[in-house]
């Protein structure tokens, strides 16, 4: 199952694509011709392993999956959820969907590109429907063994940040849901602090460049919108 | 220079990607307009407060695992599926015909054995072709049975050990009973199974050969 690209791909490689930029590519390293891709990392091969585990139904593996990757997931929702939609609601839905369906992937290495499409699909029926169905169970704390996220909690936010610091920036996201879907996705991913190009564009489905300019081109953007708006 | 420039090499600076020749064209590009640097303190800025609200925004996801209620329900609807996946690609056998499934749960139907010709004739010694005739005819009777489906439902097919095959199938007979009332099973917002009472008079096919 593939991902989907988006529908300014084609458009934005052919403007902002590796031969137009004049620019060498992010933290590459010069006369390096090798191509990352062809050689997975052992974090790779271990992530496949893992997913291999999950698609043949081993529950141990679903759960670390998911909780290694909710945060991410969270990310797309905000990304493309409506204004008014919950990313915790729409989040057990995309775990529900991920037990009910995992086990129909062929390829381990689609198990990121189909979550991020089970995430898009959750969030464009909650647009659709209008609604989100309410979970009254199943919200459990966080398992401290396996969660990889808990440095990016509430908790950890700057002690010092005040109110309209706050306000400032809730702001900016709203700003950032003006925004075209290619570029708020990369940029909200981008945000969470812990994916790189190349890990943003597998799971988009887009080369690391595509992926940079989408990206620069979101802040640039952003910034306009902030000035026109007297935010920042 | 391409025009975006400025704006990708002030985005890998934020990102933490630039290298020394970014550095370079940065400063080179600064020291002919001020707005470069103006444009990257605000893209720091403005990254880090999305960078904490993102943060926010998405802790929620710290709340949502996967339980093992979460399994049992899917685990459930896998087995159901299968079940249905099953007897869907079973397919017809001799143009029989896929009957179409009304639920119905009679109130009060007052079915009791009594009112079962076939229990009536238990203690008859008769062969099971004969108790299901003598059931036709005695329900024919009384009203109680209307008649069987000229076509059968093919479930499954096996081969025999000593050649031919064992058929698994469905006869169907139409029997008759009078409740006080009748519900259709649906499902409420939580998915559970919920009665719908049904009004009086429920169309019904046209025709006996027609689909339930």
């Amino acid at each position: 199952m593939s991902a989907s690209k988006g529908p300014t791909e084609s458009n934005v490689r052919q403007s902002f694509g590796p031969s137009q930029s004049p620019l060498p590519e992010a933290g590459a390293d010069p006369g390096d011709n090798a191509d990352p891709t062809d050689d997975p990392s052992l974090e790779d091969e271990a992530f496949e392993l893992r997913a291999a585990q999950a698609i043949a139904g081993d529950e141990a593996s679903i759960r670390s999956l998911w909780n290694d990757h909710r945060r991410w997931v969270a990310a797309i929702l905000l990304a493309h959820k409506p204004r008014w939609a919950d990313v915790e609601d729409l989040l057990q839905e995309v775990a529900l969907s991920f037990v009910r369906k995992v086990h129909e992937l062929r390829d381990p290495r689609a198990l990121k590109p189909w979550l991020r499409t089970v995430a898009l699909n959750a969030a464009h029926a909650a647009a659709r429907s209008g609604k989100v169905r309410t979970w009254a169970t199943g919200r459990q704390s966080a398992d401290a063994t396996h969660d990889a996220d808990q440095r990016a909690a509430p908790d950890d936010l700057p002690a010092d940040e005040s109110h309209e610091r706050r306000h400032t920036a809730s702001r900016l996201m709203d700003l950032a849901s003006l925004l075209p879907d290619g570029y708020r996705e990369p940029l909200l991913l981008k945000a969470l602090q812990n994916m790189s190009y190349r890990e943003i564009g597998r799971l988009m489905g887009l080369p690391e460049t595509t992926v940079e300019t989408r990206i620069a081109r979101a802040r640039k953007q952003l910034r306009e919108l902030a000035a026109a708006h007297g935010v920042a | 220079m391409d025009p975006n420039t400025a704006d990708i090499l002030i985005s890998r600076v934020v990102d933490q990607e630039a290298r020394d020749t970014d550095w370079a064209t940065l400063e080179a590009l600064g020291s002919h307009d001020p707005a470069v640097w103006r444009d990257l303190a605000l893209a720091l800025r403005m990254n880090q407060q999305l960078t904490s609200e993102v943060a926010r925004a998405t802790s929620p996801a710290n709340n949502v695992s996967i339980s093992d209620e979460l399994f049992d329900t899917a685990n459930s609807e896998r087995a159901d599926r299968s079940l249905a996946d099953r007897v869907r690609g079973i397919g017809s056998w001799g143009g029989w015909i896929a009957a179409a499934l009304l639920v119905a749960v009679f109130g009060r139907a007052g079915l009791n054995q009594s009112n079962n010709p076939g229990v009536a004739s238990a203690s008859l010694g008769l062969a099971p072709a004969e108790y299901l005739s003598h059931y036709l005819s005695t329900g024919q009777k009384d009203g109680t049975v209307v008649g069987e489906m000229p076509r059968k439902l093919l479930l499954d097919t096996t081969p025999a050990e000593d050649g031919g095959v064992y058929v698994l199938y469905v006869r169907q007979i139409v029997e008759r009973v009078k409740v006080d009332d009748l519900y259709r099973i649906s499902v409420d917002e939580l998915g559970n199974p919920a009665p719908v009472k049904l009004p009086a008079e429920v169309r019904t096919p046209a025709t006996p050969n027609a689909p339930m």
